[in-house]
């Protein structure tokens, strides 16, 4: 029963970011509240708080594609993989973007023939690239272009019989597809949660566009979790409302200043956004936040999130925890009267957002150069106080989108009767 | 009992009167009690003399971590060290401290295959694992500091980016700042092969983590040798005091656990 729960889950979460995908090119994915997957007000549920976002730019020019394309997905014979089904719409999105002046953060400048050419074979479904290893995708891209190129130059000199002019387009289309293929790293992502026993999910996570190079190339990626805190009612509020700033500031904020500078206002952005909640409601959220430019990463954190590294068979905690435990007020405790503090008092927040005068920031002050094999690690404490380290270890061998999915299954088996909401990101570095 | 933790370390004085950077690691003989200690300092002169301070948070450090009882939580046992030496530090400022010097503190606990680090100030800790680096400690500067409350909204960018006292430290030895040491939340899982290094920013401050990777890299027992040289070879114009330590989990202490 449960394990059914949590292998639908991805499902659903993929199904909102689909949308996602459709709207904004990134993928965002919102809490899923109803524990069965296909409750079909559920999907409703988990749009709502997008259509709510300021970006007015694509949503509505996009909804019209996300209708068509569930009718269009079979004639590609996919298995309802969240991956498959997000790359093909990352195909199709191409063309519908000449059709509907889509967003700016979709690769805008694409040459109109490398449109055609991808409308001309959206058949050939593409095989063996489940995991969206953007090298094979390279290669079924430069195949499809060169069919469809060779296609239109047929039909077109069928119809008007002038060779010459198209010959140069067709090698401006093989370019153009090449260049995209060469972004400064292979990244690949997997995102999952569960709701735990709790009545809500209050975490929410973030992962921007990663099927997109070029918008790897100028914004980065940038990913997120927010753990709405659990004691306050309107927790679920908090971390979305965290999660929207974050994707607006990402989205629609310069890329111009250092990573570094970038995340502090993402940070800032949602910040502003909970405390704005606040002024009718009582909550807050940890963040904890990854940007990844060119080859190198930058993070931060407030709270008791977790963002780990994995490297050479090894597990690194980046950041540190925002909680009392060994801080001066324990330590008074700790050394004066020799007690320590209740493990609940002590893992009370010292940072989070939503905090009246928010000063405690743990972030990078260096960008961390990424190497093939690494694999970053997002997550709420309801998946770090369930799965041991050699847990999350075993599952972070294993590609992005598997390591979240299984991770988050692991939570559930272990079967906890106080199983907190479980978030993760996991980001693969190639 | 052979040592089972390899580690190497140089300093020069660079264009400076005096030595004030220090460093030490603990012994062999406390090692199979209490694992490894390493301690990097670097003192800043005011009236008194820097040098005075670095080695007051190296000596007292490992006094504290030769001669007491091993905490059970790693990072408590570096947090009780420094504050033995921040107890000693205090006590040596005149009653005016605005004249006081003081000193950095970068410190590195191994025990049973895990580390725990401890910083003040702003050497640096980093972690060279499957061959690159990651520096693990925050650097304790008002810089960092400014950009927080500017993205807050507190203060303009452009006031905090022109603020000539960005690399002003917040926090540092012998000072009751209020600031909290920068410490790691848990003890981390170390593998074979792992180095930490610890450094003081006439090294960093002169070489880039991209042209310290490749002198880290080398061979443990001439590496810090090999990362001094080079710093030197730049011949840069009032180069800081420099050191550097290196430490190296050998194959034999983690396959021992």
């Amino acid at each position: 029963m449960k394990l059914d729960n949590t292998k639908e889950l991805p499902e659903t979460m993929a199904a909102a970011s689909n949308n996602h995908n459709e709207a904004g090119q990134d993928q965002a994915t919102m809490p899923v509240f109803a524990e069965d997957p296909d409750a079909a007000t559920e999907s409703g549920e988990n749009q709502i708080p997008e259509s709510e976002t300021p970006p007015s730019d694509v949503d509505d020019s996009v909804n019209a594609p996300a209708a068509t394309e569930p009718a269009e997905m079979p004639v590609k014979d996919d298995s309802n993989e969240a991956s498959e089904s997000d790359k093909s719409i990352t195909e199709e999105k191409t063309e519908e973007k000449t059709e509907n002046e889509n967003p700016a953060d979709v690769a805008e400048t694409v040459p109109e023939t490398q449109v055609r050419t991808e409308s001309v074979t959206t058949n050939p479904p593409p095989a063996n690239n489940q995991n969206g290893n953007w090298g094979i995708v390279g290669i079924i891209l430069l195949v499809i272009a060169a069919l469809g190129a060779a296609l239109a130059v047929i039909i077109l000199r069928k119809r008007k019989d002038e060779g010459t002019g198209k010959k140069q387009k067709y090698e401006t289309i093989a370019e153009t597809v090449v260049q995209q293929n060469t972004p400064g790293l292979q990244i690949e992502c997997g995102v999952a949660q569960t709701i735990g026993k709790r009545e809500q999910q209050q975490d929410s996570l973030y992962c921007s566009n990663w099927k997109d190079p070029k918008a790897l190339m100028t914004r980065g990626l940038v990913a997120a979790v927010a753990d709405g805190i659990g004691g306050l009612v309107d927790g679920h509020l908090a971390s979305q409302g965290a999660m929207q700033a974050i994707r607006s500031a990402f989205l629609e904020g310069s890329s111009d200043d250092s990573p570094s500078d970038r995340l502090l206002t993402y940070a800032a952005a949602a910040q502003k956004s909970v405390l704005q909640i606040n002024q009718t409601s009582n909550c807050g959220a940890t963040l904890v936040s990854v940007l990844i430019t060119g080859k190198t990463m930058q993070f931060l954190s407030i709270g008791d999130s977790r963002i780990y590294l994995y490297r050479a068979g090894a597990l690194l905690q980046l950041n540190r925890e925002h909680i009392l435990r060994r801080t001066n007020e324990e330590k008074e405790t700790f050394y004066g009267t020799g007690e320590k503090l209740t493990k609940k008092r002590a893992g009370a927040l010292t940072s989070y957002l939503g905090k009246e005068n928010l000063t405690l920031i743990d972030r990078s002050l260096q960008p961390i150069t990424l190497l093939p094999g690494d694999r970053i690690a997002l997550m709420s404490d309801g998946v770090f106080n369930t799965l041991s380290e050699r847990e999350i270890m075993a599952h972070l061998r294993r590609n992005p989108e598997t390591a979240a999915q299984e991770m988050i299954q692991d939570v559930d088996v272990h079967a906890n009767p106080i199983q907190d909401n479980a978030s993760v990101v996991v980001i693969g570095i190639e | 009992m052979p040592l089972e933790i390899s580690c190497s370390s140089c300093q020069n004085t660079g264009s400076r009167e005096k030595q004030e950077d220090a460093m030490i690691v603990s012994s062999e003989q406390v090692f199979a009690t209490h694992g490894f200690l390493a301690v990097l300092s670097d003192g800043m002169g005011g009236l008194q003399e820097g040098e005075k301070f670095s080695a007051i948070a190296t000596q007292e450090m490992m006094r504290s971590f030769e001669s007491e009882k091993p905490e059970s939580d790693m990072c408590y046992e570096l947090l009780r060290c420094y504050e033995r030496a921040q107890a000693a530090a205090l006590a040596l400022q005149p009653e005016d401290e605005k004249d006081g010097g003081g000193a950095t503190v970068t410190a590195v606990l191994i025990r049973e295959g895990k580390c725990a680090y401890l910083s003040v100030g702003d050497s640096r800790i980093y972690l060279l694992r499957g061959g690159g680096l990651i520096q693990l400690n925050r650097e304790q500067t008002l810089g960092v500091r400014l950009d927080e409350r500017a993205a807050m909204g507190d203060l303009s960018w452009g006031q905090v980016k022109d603020n000539g006292k960005r690399k002003a430290l917040i926090a540092h030895l012998g000072k009751d700042s209020g600031i909290e040491p920068d410490l790691c939340s848990h003890p981390q899982e170390l593998v074979p092969g792992d180095r930490i290094i610890l450094m003081s920013d006439g090294v960093f401050g002169t070489l880039s983590d991209a042209e310290l990777l490749p002198l880290l890299s080398g061979d443990i027992q001439i590496c810090s040798k090999s990362v001094i040289k080079n710093v030197l070879s730049r011949n840069k114009a009032g180069q800081d005091n420099c050191s550097v330590l290196v430490i190296e989990l050998a194959m034999t202490y983690m396959e021992k656990r």
